[in-house]
């Protein structure tokens, strides 16, 4: 059983073959539990796919199934965006109150559950991204990495069983990345949620069950991160670059150096290099 | 053109529960040509640093010297400001709102004396600059662009005006890995026609590779200003000031406490594969 299931999308923003198809054509089947990136480069189809998964923009051609409910059916298209989350780039561009447990209830008090519940689940969400204690803070005031751990909780209050990241990494600094993806990790790992990551840092999906890869509104490939991120020539045409420790890997052996495997981080290749004794 | 900080203070929301001091006391000269990153945590004032230098916020103190003369001080005709520094703000591709790419590049030019002919010569070359055929772009809407390109066509309206200064604010997060190469080729080369680039990003990678000086802020206070492989081997202070010197350095450092000896001035791939290779010959055999 799927709760994503995607057979031969097609989308043009301009509704005109002529003027070329920003989906080309997208099969895709997600596990729940499973967490997949979708690595590609800009314009090559990634956030207009990941738009399709919560119906932010309309089913023109093919068929989309999320949670066994048929995205092309107006009536399924609020239940569908209640199973599906969205985090998108810019941490400032998703807050609606001044106080983080009241953007955090905004959601479920939509949904119109009780004081007591919605109270409770800001509690868990809070704990969920280790922000207990931030309750009565402005989301504006916080450090990139905490506004993005907001921005993902009160996704998480409305408890989808899908999280859509749509770059959500992309305009933090280094230690804001790090926050964000040991959140994404202890997600992953808890199962409980199905993950959907839309990345173009290689060293980021190499994070995820699944790599799939776009390109011009295409999926080039998909496969697990050690097999898809170390084919060189399947991210060339993808227009991307592998990690830092792929590269290594493949001038260690042209030096006639092989390696057990090929390691995906740099922590990994330090590893394979100079193990710990 | 030159740049010059003089003990630059800025506080925001001055006298109000609010107050925060972004800039205090910073002291800064970039020359003619140079390319400088500019590195700290979210919050440590980088932005307000290109604005006030960009002669879009007085600072409370001290003065900003644009090739020795006083930006701030009455009677600075501004309008010539605005010709020589080039601009780029977070999310630029956000700021597009003409209908056509060529309006769109060339609304700098708008209030210049520069003919209709001069005008399209700088689209043209502008657009060229960043990866576009003019004859084939300039009569698209800039908005059915996907968010990289649209990126790129932001730069190109500040690149039609020439600018000798360039303030880029974060201008490669977003961009993919390829764009983000491309980019900052083209910085290169701009700097090496003369133009004085300073490029704010969290990317330590790409710094290293393109930038010959780190400035790093904290707390509005100038922490470090110095050649790239100066400031980043300085692997203590850099952990406080919340910057990552990047892969490789980070590599070479795992490395280090693993008892290999690589000198602390490894900061970019092509200096770590040496180690690497020599390691995995020993591994070898």
């Amino acid at each position: 059983m799927y709760i994503i299931r995607a057979d031969n999308l097609r989308h043009s923003y301009w509704r005109s073959a002529s003027a070329g198809y920003s989906l080309d054509g997208v099969s895709l089947t997600v596990q729940p539990g499973e967490m997949l990136a979708i690595l590609g480069r800009n314009g090559s189809g990634k956030t207009t796919l990941a738009r399709h998964l919560n119906v932010l923009v309309p089913i023109q051609e093919g068929e989309l199934t999320v949670a066994g409910l048929d995205a092309r059916q107006q009536s399924n298209v609020w239940k569908i965006r209640r199973t599906c989350g969205m985090v998108f780039q810019n941490p400032d561009n998703q807050f609606v109150s001044s106080v983080v447990e009241e953007d955090l209830a905004f959601g479920p008090e939509n949904y119109g559950e009780s004081g007591d519940a919605v109270a409770e689940r800001v509690r868990r969400v809070l704990e969920a991204v280790g922000m207990s204690g931030f309750e009565r803070r402005s989301p504006h005031l916080l450090s990139g990495g905490q506004k993005q751990r907001i921005a993902i909780a009160g996704v998480l209050a409305l408890d989808p069983q899908v999280l859509i990241l749509d770059e959500a990494t992309a305009m933090l600094d280094p230690q804001g990345r790090q926050e964000v993806l040991e959140i994404l990790r202890r997600l992953r790992d808890g199962g409980e949620k199905t993950l959907v990551m839309i990345t173009h840092y290689a060293e980021e999906a190499a994070m995820a069950h699944r790599v799939a890869v776009m390109e011009g509104g295409k999926l080039l490939g998909e496969g697990p991160p050690r097999q898809v991120l170390a084919d060189r020539e399947l991210l060339d045409r993808a227009g991307l670059l592998p990690p830092m420790a792929v590269r290594a890997f493949y001038d260690l052996e042209r030096e006639g150096i092989r390696l057990p495997a090929c390691p995906l981080t740099m922590e990994e290749l330090v590893d394979m290099l100079c193990p710990l004794s | 053109m030159s740049l010059e900080l003089r003990e630059v203070v800025l506080t925001y929301a001055p006298h109000t529960a609010l107050e925060c001091r972004a800039l205090d006391g910073v002291s800064l000269r970039v020359e003619d040509g140079e390319f400088v990153g500019i590195m700290g945590r979210t919050g440590c004032g980088k932005s307000t640093l290109l604005q006030v230098a960009a002669g879009l916020m007085r600072p409370a103190e001290g003065t900003v010297l644009v090739d020795g003369e006083d930006i701030y001080a009455p009677g600075y005709r501004r309008s010539r400001l605005c010709e020589r520094m080039g601009v780029l703000f977070q999310y630029p591709e956000k700021q597009l709102f003409e209908t056509t790419v060529e309006r769109e590049v060339s609304f700098a030019l708008r209030h210049t004396d520069l003919t209709m002919a001069e005008r399209r010569e700088r689209v043209c070359r502008a657009l060229e600059l960043v990866g576009f055929d003019y004859q084939k772009v300039r009569e698209q809407s800039p908005l059915g662009f996907s968010g990289g390109e649209k990126r790129r066509l932001a730069i190109a309206g500040v690149l039609a005006a020439r600018p000798g200064i360039l303030l880029l604010d974060e201008p490669i997060a977003g961009l993919d890995p390829v764009g983000r190469q491309e980019f900052l080729a083209l910085t290169d080369r701009l700097c090496g026609e003369g133009v004085t680039v300073l490029l704010v990003s969290h990317n330590a990678d790409a710094l290293a590779d393109h930038a010959r000086r780190i400035v790093i802020l904290e707390n509005g206070v100038l922490a470090a200003d110095g050649p790239v492989e100066q400031v980043f081997s300085r692997r203590e202070e850099l952990a406080r000031w919340g910057v990552s010197p990047g892969q490789a350095a980070e590599c070479a450092e795992q490395l280090r406490t693993r008892g290999e000896e690589v000198p602390p001035d490894v900061i970019r791939y092509g200096e770590l594969l040496p180690y690497l290779l020599r390691m995995g010959r020993r591994r070898e055999r």
